[in-house]
């Protein structure tokens, strides 16, 4: 995402299908208040949390996202759209079994 | 349970449609939610624990507490999963809520307490569930669109929880068992006297003081 570092009064941000994979160059975005990426490959959200704190609506559908992680603090957030991405919540119980698989197929391996 | 999210607390819209969610937890501060979709994951209970723990009488527990018995015996939690109190509020606590909408999932029942009240849903899309009892959607009086295509509901007396809701407008049940009887449409439009539209089609009532 180089190129949007020095836009430091912009509110919404529109970048959606392109093949962006990282969140970067947003470090002094601190005003921005719509940010659009979906349908990007994005892996994670952690940059968001710390330098876009004004962040009311966020799309990022149609990513790579695993685990909701980076949204800590952004008390403003009204709109989130997170679908069709890879999060995953699980029962604990379906956890511990992927424990013990894990395990038992380490065991076989030595 | 859904981790992430638990200072949002301004959030008013959340889409988590299509991903691999199974349990609905971790959404107990988000209390200002108008808009919820959480259609194509995985969930197999609208109670915020899955079917397994609900039948084993663990779905209400604190996480962390008791170990599960017999072939649940994996149950008892590492801790992995939870930060929070862990306890079932699923959806109860969104006062605020407008549209539910968590078709294509594997949710079999709308059981009592499963939905918030008081409440303003005014819409719920529970299609493509195989939803077979709605008991506990006669307490949610404000809905005035219900989506059940492709329920399992298979008789009238199963849609009795339906029937009294006192401001339906719009009702799905297309492909469930019942929608073949032969006469469903007739039927569901005397019953429910506020019915509009019955699945794709409008529907039509005679103007009064005709025989």
């Amino acid at each position: 995402m180089g190129g949007v570092q020095d836009l430091i009064h912009l509110e919404k941000l529109e970048l959606y299908d392109n093949h962006i994979e990282e969140l970067t160059h947003i470090d002094r975005l601190n005003k921005l208040r719509i940010l659009d990426l979906s349908f990007n490959s994005i892996r994670t959200m952690i940059p968001l949390a710390v330098h876009v704190p004004l962040l009311e609506e966020l799309y990022m559908a149609q990513n790579k996202l695993r685990k909701i992680e980076g949204l800590e603090g952004l008390i403003h957030l009204k709109t989130l759209d997170l679908g069709a991405n890879r999060i995953r919540v699980s029962s604990s119980f379906v956890i511990c079994v992927l424990l013990i698989h894990i395990s038992l197929f380490s065991l076989l391996m030595v | 349970m859904i981790e992430g999210l638990e200072t949002n607390t301004a959030l008013q819209s959340l889409w988590l449609g299509k991903n691999k969610i199974e349990q609905i937890r971790g959404l107990e501060t988000l209390t200002e939610l108008r808009q919820l979709d959480i259609q194509n994951n995985r969930l197999t209970s609208l109670l915020g624990a899955s079917v397994d723990e609900v039948e084993n009488g663990e779905g209400e527990v604190e996480e962390g507490e008791g170990e599960g018995t017999g072939e649940q015996g994996a149950q008892s939690s590492s801790g992995s999963s939870s930060s929070s109190s862990g306890s079932g509020v699923g959806l109860r606590h969104l006062h605020k809520l407008e549209e539910l909408y968590l078709a294509c999932n594997k949710i079999k029942s709308i059981p009592m307490d499963a939905l918030p009240c008081p409440s303003v849903l005014s819409t719920i899309d529970l299609s493509n569930n195989g939803v077979e009892d709605v008991s506990g959607i006669a307490t949610v009086t404000s809905l005035e669109e219900v989506w059940l295509s492709s329920s399992g509901l298979p008789t009238y007396e199963s849609l009795k929880p339906l029937i009294s809701l006192p401001a339906l407008t719009c009702l799905y049940l297309e492909h469930s068992p019942i929608a073949k009887d032969f006469e469903y449409r007739k039927t569901l439009t005397r019953s429910i006297p506020t019915l509009k539209q019955l699945d794709a089609t409008m529907v039509h009532r005679p103007p009064t003081g005709t025989h």
